[in-house]
Formats: structure tokens, sequence, C-alpha cells
């Protein structure tokens, strides 16, 4: 069975309030136009988007905010197709992954910034060797992020970073479990390789 | 596991935290070499800093987002076309909170035809203030954020809504009368004169306000004037827990005879105390026990959602798992099990859990999958899961 779980049923009785409600029942809400839902949708998982949003190599204030408001509009157009097979976070956060595919692909203008990210003077204070060299290390793996392609960001920041399991993230980004794994498996190769050659 | 997986298998594995993949590392120079390198990686990564919003970002980003949803709610859906369109609706800004003026805004009922295709409301404003006529009729919006204005509302037919929108809760009115009071975008006051007036708060209970009645955004939360209409008493939970969850009839289908009773969910508290999530934990038992495994399985699944790190998240993640298998949902109890594994690595059910799995996965024709899950329920303290496992692999040896 594939059909839709809406426990629209208010948690608590009567005169619970959308803050009592289900994700499910919240969702289903929001999809018929109740914007107090979204509100709540909103109040509970803006976190967790802003958070993905915001583990995208180099990306800057605007993008994030972008990517956060576009996903929650998406939320709220496409929440009748929400079926019940992942957490209603983990759906919400594969809005926000699809929604980055779209919009964030701008490559030149992010190679643009790539550049002078890495052309940026370190102000660090000398004294402190550690410091410095955990935050080569904290570079390096900012330039190995940067260089995947977008598929390959976001599987490796929703399965490694957000750790959601795989089987999940394959059925939210509509992609067969086998390509999410190679996925997968070639994001944190490129990471190790570039910690690696740093370390030599 | 004997030889070493390749890079799909390590890659699962390291995800899933294969038992057989774990085993294998004790002994595998060469894949612990790999596994470590490959967590030092991904432990390097979470380490790197993520700037979150401020609070009055976030609130900004709450605001243009409501309003944004009622503007476009009238235009026909349109597809994804990309970013860009935060701008066009982040008309509201919420950021000022230095200038706490109060807002008055008085709606009164009109006697008059009803207006057709366009606005019901004729407001006139008494001191500059930030509002905006978010859509006309049928379902108009009028947002509001500082400063005071003066409504008049005529009255409302079947399919027609009048709301007012503030940064904090929206108030709908059902032909009325009353007087609503806001400083900076918040509420803080709604006192009805006459008709019905609904209040939203976004972080609260709703509240259905008659003649006579006033809601307030401090404590005490409500105070009744003249009682017209009183809220309907919540009923009563049932309390009961139920003594003896089939524990037994769970794991029957594995052929495993449970010795030690499942503990039962612990006492619920009174309905007064009552956490939402220990009312759903109570009401997926009162579903299993009637034999309504569908509501089971979706109760469990609430209370997992409503409080995921919580006391009753494990169990509940466990027994929804069982639900579903037990209203032959195998798919769904197969990926149930799974996400129960991968969160839950450390529960004691987890040989259980596997061996379940391990028999969905033979019904499926799935023998990889089902092999490895009864491999991985080989060492389970408990002598019965074992011989299940062991059967369950016996059986894919025919
Ligand atoms: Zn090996």
């Amino acid at each position: 069975m594939t059909g839709k779980l809406v426990p629209l049923r208010r948690v608590g009785g009567v005169g619970g309030g959308v803050a009592e409600l289900s994700d499910e029942g919240l969702l289903a809400a929001c999809g018929a136009g109740d914007v107090a839902a979204l509100g709540a949708l909103f109040d509970r998982y803006s976190d967790a988007v802003y958070r993905f949003a915001g583990r995208f190599p180099l990306i800057d204030k605007v993008d994030r905010d972008d990517l956060v408001q576009t996903t929650f509009l998406e939320v709220r157009r496409t929440a009748g197709t929400f079926r019940g097979q992942s957490s209603v976070k983990t759906w919400i956060l594969g809005v926000a992954a699809n929604v980055a595919r779209v919009a964030l692909r701008s490559e030149r203008r992010q190679q643009e910034r790539q550049a002078k990210y890495l052309e940026q003077p370190t102000t660090l204070p000398l004294r402190v060797d550690e410091q410095i060299e955990q935050r080569k290390l904290l570079a390096r793996v900012e330039t190995a992020l940067a260089h995947l392609s977008r598929e390959h960001q976001v599987v490796f920041i929703l399965c490694d970073l957000e750790q959601l399991p795989g089987t999940e993230v394959a059925r939210i980004l509509d992609i067969p479990e086998g390509t999410l794994w190679r996925r997968l498996h070639e994001a944190r190769k490129a990471i190790r390789t570039e910690i690696e050659r740093g370390d030599k | 596991m004997t030889t070493c997986p390749d890079d799909i298998e390590l890659t699962k594995a390291l995800s899933a935290g294969d038992p057989a993949f774990a085993s294998h590392a004790a002994t595998c120079a060469s894949c612990r070499a790999t596994w470590e390198a490959t967590l030092h990686a991904i432990d390097v990564a979470r380490q790197r800093e993520v700037p979150m919003p401020t609070a009055s970002e976030r609130e900004a980003m709450r605001t243009s987002l409501l309003a944004g949803s009622y503007t476009s709610a009238s235009a026909p859906a349109e597809a994804l076309v990309g970013l860009g369109r935060r701008r066009r609706i982040l008309w509201i800004g919420v950021a000022s909170v230095a200038a706490a003026a109060v807002v008055t805004l008085v709606i009164l009922s009109r006697s008059s035809e009803p207006a057709q295709g366009h606005a019901h409301a004729s407001i006139r404003d008494l001191d500059g203030a930030s509002y905006k006529i978010a859509t006309t009729s049928p379902d108009e919006i009028v947002t509001l954020h500082e400063g005071s204005i003066d409504v008049e509302v005529a009255p409302l037919h079947t399919g027609e809504r009048f709301r007012v929108l503030l940064a904090d809760a929206e108030v709908e009115v059902h032909g009325t009368a009353f007087v609503l009071t806001a400083r900076a975008g918040h509420l803080i006051n709604v006192s009805v004169r006459h008709g019905i007036v609904e209040v939203r708060p976004f972080s609260g209970h709703p509240r259905r306000l008659t003649a006579g009645e006033a809601w307030s955004a401090r404590p005490p939360e409500i105070t009744v004037a003249a009682p017209v209409d009183a809220s309907p008493v919540p009923p009563t939970p049932t309390p009961n827990a139920p003594s003896e969850p089939r524990a037994a009839d769970a794991v029957a289908r594995a052929k495993l005879p449970r010795s030690e009773p499942i503990a039962p969910p612990s006492p619920p508290a009174p309905p007064a105390q009552r956490k939402p999530y220990e009312v759903a934990y109570a009401d997926a038992w009162t579903s299993m026990q009637a034999g309504d495994f569908a509501t089971a399985a979706t109760a469990f699944m609430r209370v997992s959602l409503l409080d995921p790190d919580g006391p009753l998240a494990e169990d509940a993640s466990f027994w929804n798992a069982v639900a579903l298998e037990r209203g032959k949902e195998s798919t769904r109890a197969a990926d149930a099990f799974r996400f129960f594994i991968d969160h839950f690595p450390r529960s004691p059910r987890i040989g259980e859990a596997n061996t379940m799995l391990g028999w969905i996965l033979v019904d499926a024709r799935r023998p990889d999958e089902a092999a490895r899950r009864f491999r991985a329920a080989l060492t389970d303290p408990t002598p019965a899961i074992r011989e299940s496992a062991r059967a369950g692999l016996e059986a894919l040896a025919k």
C-alpha cells in the first residue's frame, strides 16, 4: 500500500492547535491552504533547512535564504504529494535538495566565488599552530566539496552530514539506490583524497 | 564476511553500521584503514561551520513566507522556475521592534449587500499605519504591522473569508464586530462585541471567541466577560495501557518464543500531564490490541515524529515496524525495520528486528539482504533469536 498517512486528528483532543498536530497533519493542512500550518512547519523545520542550505560549500547568505524560502514555498505547493514513505523532516529536506539541484546551479558564479574564497589572505593567530592546521583542513574539505557536482554534494550532505538513511535519501531524490551509493562513494573518496593530499 | 567488500558495499556498510563488515574490519587492516580515513573525512566535513540566521532574520523570513503564500494562493500553481522570488514577496518588515505603537483595528459589521468580486472591507488609516491588502474577495487578507486602522467589513457569505494576518497570529472574521490590538506586528488582544472571531496564534491554541469574550497574548489567556458558548470539554483519554502487548504474536512469524515479557508501555500519567507523544503511544497500543494495525502503525510513527529523541522513540520505531508487518504491509514493514536498525543500532531489540526483517525478505525473494540480516542476528544474546536467525539462513540455503 502506498496510501497517504494523514492523521488529521489533533493529538490531545478538542482544542489542540496546529502546534499539536502531527507532522503529517500539518502537511495535509498546509496542502489545503492552511497558512498557520505552514507557519508551524516552518517553526519545526526551518532550522534543519537553514542548516542543510548552509552546508553547501561557498554558499552566500542571499542564496541560502532564497533556498530556504523556495523550499517552504515548494513544501506548500507540493504538500499533497507526501506519501508517508519517509519522515516529514526527510521529505522537506528532499524538497530542499531538489530545489538546490535546480536553483543552485550557476556554476560560473560558484567558480567566481570559489576563486575569491581561495584568494582570501589568511589572517590567523599564527601562534596557535593547531588552529592553523584545523583551518587548513577545513579549507581543503571546503575545496573538495566545492569541486564536486551538485548531485554529489547533495548526496554527501544528506547522508553523511545530515545522517539520513541512504534508502530514504534515494527515494526522496528519486534516484536508484545504486546511483546513490556510487555518488556517496565518489564524494567521500574525493574529500578523503583531498585531506590525504594535504597530509603529505 | 571473509572477502573484502567492494567500494559500494563498503560505502553502504559505513552508512548502515553493518555488523558483518564491522567484524571483517576487525581482522582486515586494509579495510580498517579505508574505514577510518573515511570516517575522519566525514568527521572533518561535519566540523565545518554552518552559519545560522539570527532570530530576527528568521522571523522576517517566516513573515514573508506566510504573507507570500497568501498572495500567491489565488494565482495558479507555478512550476519551480528557480530562486529569486524572495525579494518580491519580502514586502513586510518585522525588524523594527523599537516603535511599539499600539495598533487598534476596529471591524464593524455592515448590513449592506455583499460585495461581489471586490473587497468586503473598507480600511481607513488612522495614524500612518503599516498595513497591506494582500488579497481581495473571496479570500480577503489584510496584513498589519504597525499603527491603527479602522476597518468595516460587510457580511460574509458562503465561501467568503476575511482575515487579518500578523507576524505571530491570524484572526478570522465570521461576520462580526471586534477590537484587535497589536504591537510591532504581534497580536496583543482581541475582544468581541458580537458575532464570531477565530484567533489562531501560530504558536499556540486556536480559539473561537463569541460575543463578550476576549483573547489576550499574556496570561490569563482568556478572560470571559460573558460566556455565551463554553468550549466543549476535551474527552478524557482512555488511560488504560495494554497489559500485554502482543509481543509473542509479533515475533511468531519468526518462530521466536520470546521468554521474557516485553515491558508494557510505562503507565500513562493523568490526562492533564500526558504529553502528546504519550497519548499517541497509548493510542497505538489500544489499536494494536484491537487488531487495527494500520492505525497502530500510524500512531507509533507519530510518537517518533512528535518526540524523535524522547524515551519512547526507540520503542515506537520498533513497534511501528511490527505493526506494519502484522498488517501485512511487508514493503513498508521492511523499510521501517531498516529505519529502526539504522537509527537504534544499540537497541536490545536489534537482533529481533534483523531477524524479523530477514523473514520478510525471504518472502520478498531478496535472499542476499535476508542473509545479511540473519547473520547480523547470529550473535544476539537471546538464544531464541539466534536460533531463528540460523533457521532463516538454513531456509535460504535450500
Ligand atoms: Zn578487507
